[in-house]
């Protein structure tokens, strides 16, 4: 390949690195989450309560105070939410780009994710 | 040393459902759960899926994990799986963000309704559901249609080798859909246009049902779907069903952590197993025969398929 077909095949597309260091960033985080909550949870035998999730204050006052299995489940939660930061990413990028369209196809896959938080939450 | 244990008997906010003593296991499993993750991401990372169709049977016959929790913490490994490659795949422009972005409106849906289904369901049910499952995936897997099988799709790329600004018919909303990458291995530029588009999104929200529902990723159903529907070449319908995956995975795994079938230790450790298989199975995949090994596991989830319908029926 010529270097001047690569510089023609290869446009620097900032959208794209965007949502590359997002998920990056997303996978990283909860994975050291993951793997602290994991390390701390052995070390301290501490155990998740017979009880449904707590409220997301609580897990992550928790989760500051050093207990295992609210690290845990914030590293979860946290990897969780790395989708939806990509979309949003998107939809902010085809904003501010004015591609009306996909940005309103992004924002409606963000309704119905949000929809699905709700219902969990609920 | 009954850490998992514990860590596993967190009560559901979803009595009817069926979790029995039988998932409580011992400390030592967590290493064999992360070692389970990083054996299920290798394959999938070698047959080019999300390990899902790998892992749930591998908890449920070797772990006796329960079906639900067995499904909620593959469901968190797709995404695992899904975020982890997808970012490498987006960098390349091998993953088309237009397309897989509307057709991400179909499989939410989906997987909010399978989510939301499989909350319902006993799991004897979702046991043989996931069997059925099993076997069309295991005769696409014995077929070999993956990215390592005929490049396809309608290549509309110049051939006086520029970069073309703008694909053909991109004022209409299905001809801004069209995509475009570099091909390393054939040495040019690939430009295609996406096609019957409501073919895609009906497969799509099929597919997300079966991924909430289920567990899987569901690629190995949508990447022949876009490839031999919508005209995706497959390389790029492997990489955009895998960009898909992760939002999909999340809208049911919201229903999933809001019912307490996500068990944190389980969970957290396969995942991490699963992320660490992903990588190395990235590294292998080029060193390994792909249909020979595809044709294997192909047989293993048949095995799997059957012993899963005895466990249930038996």
């Amino acid at each position: 390949m010529s270097s001047e077909y690569q510089n023609q095949s290869a446009p620097v597309d900032l959208l794209a690195r965007a949502v590359h260091w997002s998920l990056l960033i997303g996978l990283v985080l909860s994975g050291v989450l993951m793997c602290v909550g994991l390390a701390v949870s052995i070390s301290r035998h501490e155990h998740a309560p017979e009880l449904p999730p707590p409220h997301f204050a609580k897990l992550l006052h928790l989760a500051i105070g050093g207990d295992g299995p609210a690290l845990l489940e914030i590293g979860i939660l946290l990897l969780l939410f790395t989708p939806i930061v990509r979309v949003m990413v998107l939809a902010i990028g085809w904003g501010v780009r004015r591609d009306g369209r996909m940005a309103l196809v992004a924002l409606t896959v963000l309704v119905l994710l949000t929809i699905s938080l709700v219902l969990g939450a609920g | 040393m009954r850490l998992l244990a514990l860590l596993l008997a967190r009560r559901s906010a979803h009595p009817p459902i069926e979790k029995t003593s039988r998932m409580y296991a011992t400390l030592s499993n967590v290493w064999f759960l992360i070692a389970a993750g990083m054996a299920t991401g290798v394959v999938g990372a070698i047959l080019g899926t999300g390990g899902g169709v790998f892992l749930i049977p591998l908890l449920l016959l070797a772990f006796h994990v329960p079906m639900h929790y067995a499904v909620a913490t593959s469901i968190i490994s797709v995404v695992a799986t899904s975020t982890a490659v997808a970012s490498v795949n987006v960098e390349r422009g091998t993953a088309n963000m237009r397309l897989g972005m509307t057709l991400e409106i179909a499989t939410a849906l989906g997987a909010i309704c399978g989510g939301w289904t499989a909350g319902l369901l006993p799991a004897s049910w979702l046991e043989t559901l996931f069997a059925i499952s099993l076997l069309p995936t295991a005769i696409l897997m014995w077929r070999g249609v993956t990215e390592n099988s005929t490049e396809g799709g309608e290549n509309i790329a110049p051939t006086d080798g520029t970069f073309p600004e703008k694909t053909p018919a991109s004022n209409s909303f299905i001809g801004s859909l069209a995509g475009r990458y570099f091909d390393s291995r054939l040495g040019r530029e690939i430009v295609y246009r996406v096609r019957r588009i409501w073919a895609g999104l009906g497969i799509s929200f099929v597919a997300g049902n079966l991924s909430g529902l289920l567990g899987i990723g569901g690629g190995v159903f949508k990447v022949p779907a876009l490839h031999l529907a919508c005209g995706v070449p497959i390389r790029a319908a492997a990489a955009t069903s895998n960009f898909m995956i992760g939002v999909t995975a999340t809208a049911s795994a919201f229903l999933y952590f809001g019912r307490g079938e996500i068990r944190p230790a389980l969970t957290a450790g396969v995942a991490l197993g699963v992320i660490a298989g992903s990588a190395i199975g990235s590294w292998l995949s080029p060193k390994v025969q792909g249909p020979v090994v595809k044709k294997l596991f192909a047989v293993l989830l048949l095995a799997a398929a059957v012993q899963m319908l005895v466990r249930v029926f038996g």
